[in-house]
């Protein structure tokens, strides 16, 4: 059965922050997170009938966020002024190349802490990261988020938690350096 | 029989506490005996504290305020980028085409005709205010208008609420009716949200005893068109309508406002 839509509305409600956090994260910009979790908002709301069990209301509303944030990195490619971003497709590419090199090829991107080593993984390693490590869901749910498999969202968190590591050892030479 | 790979690759999961209490025993077992997975496994449960140091970024205070008033069909000053200015300019011009339509009929039925004008002239001003805006007046401009509407538009107004540390004066624009003359005036909070008072050339109306919103010592008639709450008094030979989307105490404190400074 539906849910009443004052009540949905109140349970979407519920999640802004966790919808708003993510959405910063995306797009690392205030503006264009406020937009966009306004936009899954909206979607959800007008799509509430296509909830249905099996999954969670926060892995749903994840899910319509990042795709609403990929829609609109698409978008963007295809205007001839199109920002430099978080760029999910090359990112993907980048990711399924880090899968089959080693981690020295990301010592460029050495972070200075654990927000900004964060910053450095591709954004499916990150959101991944994100939302089994820091908003706490399960990995059933991360895989419903991210569109894919369970056993792509274990893999990822395993190869994305040995790069925070060696990130994170890369930057504590530079911290006892700076003492 | 668990090797120190297999081991390394489970240990995310034994510190999510998802494996099988017969597969932690046996990563235990291997555990005690191999210190190559202890130091994994201290790393791990040290990338896990720092995980906790991640930033969260608490949605801003007034987002919970644009969504709902976006779930609710409401209009944000702020456009969403959802909504197009196409689709804006066009409701302009409907809305423009209903209120000229409408106060000509209002002759027929004052207060039933006047309630939902009062409300298209609302949505026409938030619309005005976000497509366009209003010309910045100044303090002196603003002061100006209660001598502006009584003299060019002869209604009894010697003092207006012009706004307040709370509540934005934004403009005004005048209404223009056959021979029926008044004005409207458009307040903004800092939120965005717009709040319209309309007062009318109308002798003949009567404002029903029935109703009524007790506000102090003024019982203003209520009345709620979809989201818009409507308050209606007269003044003189004045009718006045204040339409607010707002909650009873915020009516209320916008009603006082606007009734005490008349």
């Amino acid at each position: 059965m539906t849910t009443p839509e004052p009540e949905f509305e109140r349970l979407v409600l519920e999640h802004l922050d966790g919808l708003y956090n993510l959405a910063r994260w995306l797009t690392r910009n205030m503006d264009e997170a406020q937009d966009l979790v306004q936009e899954t908002a909206l979607k959800a709301l007008k799509a509430r009938d296509q909830f249905r069990g099996g999954t969670t209301l926060t892995a749903w509303l994840y899910r319509i966020l990042r795709n609403s944030f990929i829609d609109r990195y698409w978008k963007r490619q295809r205007e001839p002024s199109g920002q430099e971003g978080d760029l999910p497709g090359v990112l993907g590419e980048l990711e399924q190349a880090l899968e089959e090199t080693e981690i020295e090829h990301l010592r460029p991107l050495v972070a200075a802490d654990i927000n900004r080593a964060l910053k450095a993984l591709p954004e499916q390693w990150r959101t991944t990261v994100l939302l089994a490590e820091v908003d706490g869901l399960t990995w059933e749910e991360v895989a419903e988020v991210m569109g894919c498999p369970l056993g792509t969202v274990q893999s990822r968190i395993f190869r994305a938690r040995r790069v925070l590591r060696q990130l994170l050892k890369d930057y504590a030479p530079e911290a006892k350096g700076e003492e | 029989m668990v090797t120190c790979r297999a081991c390394q690759e489970h240990i995310p999961r034994l510190l999510r506490g998802i494996l099988s209490p017969a597969l932690v025993a046996e990563l235990g077992s291997h555990l005690t005996g191999c210190e190559a997975c202890q130091v994994e496994l201290a790393e791990e449960q040290a990338l896990s504290r720092r995980l906790r140091d991640v930033a969260r970024y608490p949605s801003p205070a007034h987002l919970r305020a644009r969504i709902t008033q976006q779930l609710e069909g409401r209009t944000w000053t702020g456009i969403p980028r959802l909504v197009t200015w196409r689709w804006l300019a066009a409701s302009a011009v409907v809305l423009l085409a209903v209120a000229a339509s409408a106060l000509v009929l209002t002759r027929r039925d004052p207060l039933r005709t006047f309630i939902p004008e009062a409300t298209r002239k609302h949505r026409e001003m938030v619309v005005q205010h976000e497509l366009f805006g209003f010309p910045d007046v100044g303090p002196g401009g603003a002061a100006e208008l209660p001598r502006l509407v009584s003299e060019q538009l002869g209604l009894p107004i010697t003092s207006l609420f012009l706004g307040d540390s709370d509540l934005i004066f934004m403009g005004a624009r005048p209404l223009v009716a056959g021979d029926r003359r008044g004005i409207v005036i458009v307040y903004a909070d800092h939120y965005g949200w717009v709040s319209s008072l309309q007062c009318i050339s109308a002798p003949e109306i009567e404002v029903p005893k029935r109703n009524t919103l007790q506000v102090e010592t003024f019982h203003p008639y209520h009345t709620r068109v979809d989201s818009l709450r409507v308050l209606v008094w007269k003044q003189e030979e004045m009718a006045c309508f204040l339409v607010a989307r707002a909650g009873d105490q915020e009516l209320a404190d916008l009603f006082l406002k606007v009734r005490r400074a008349m």
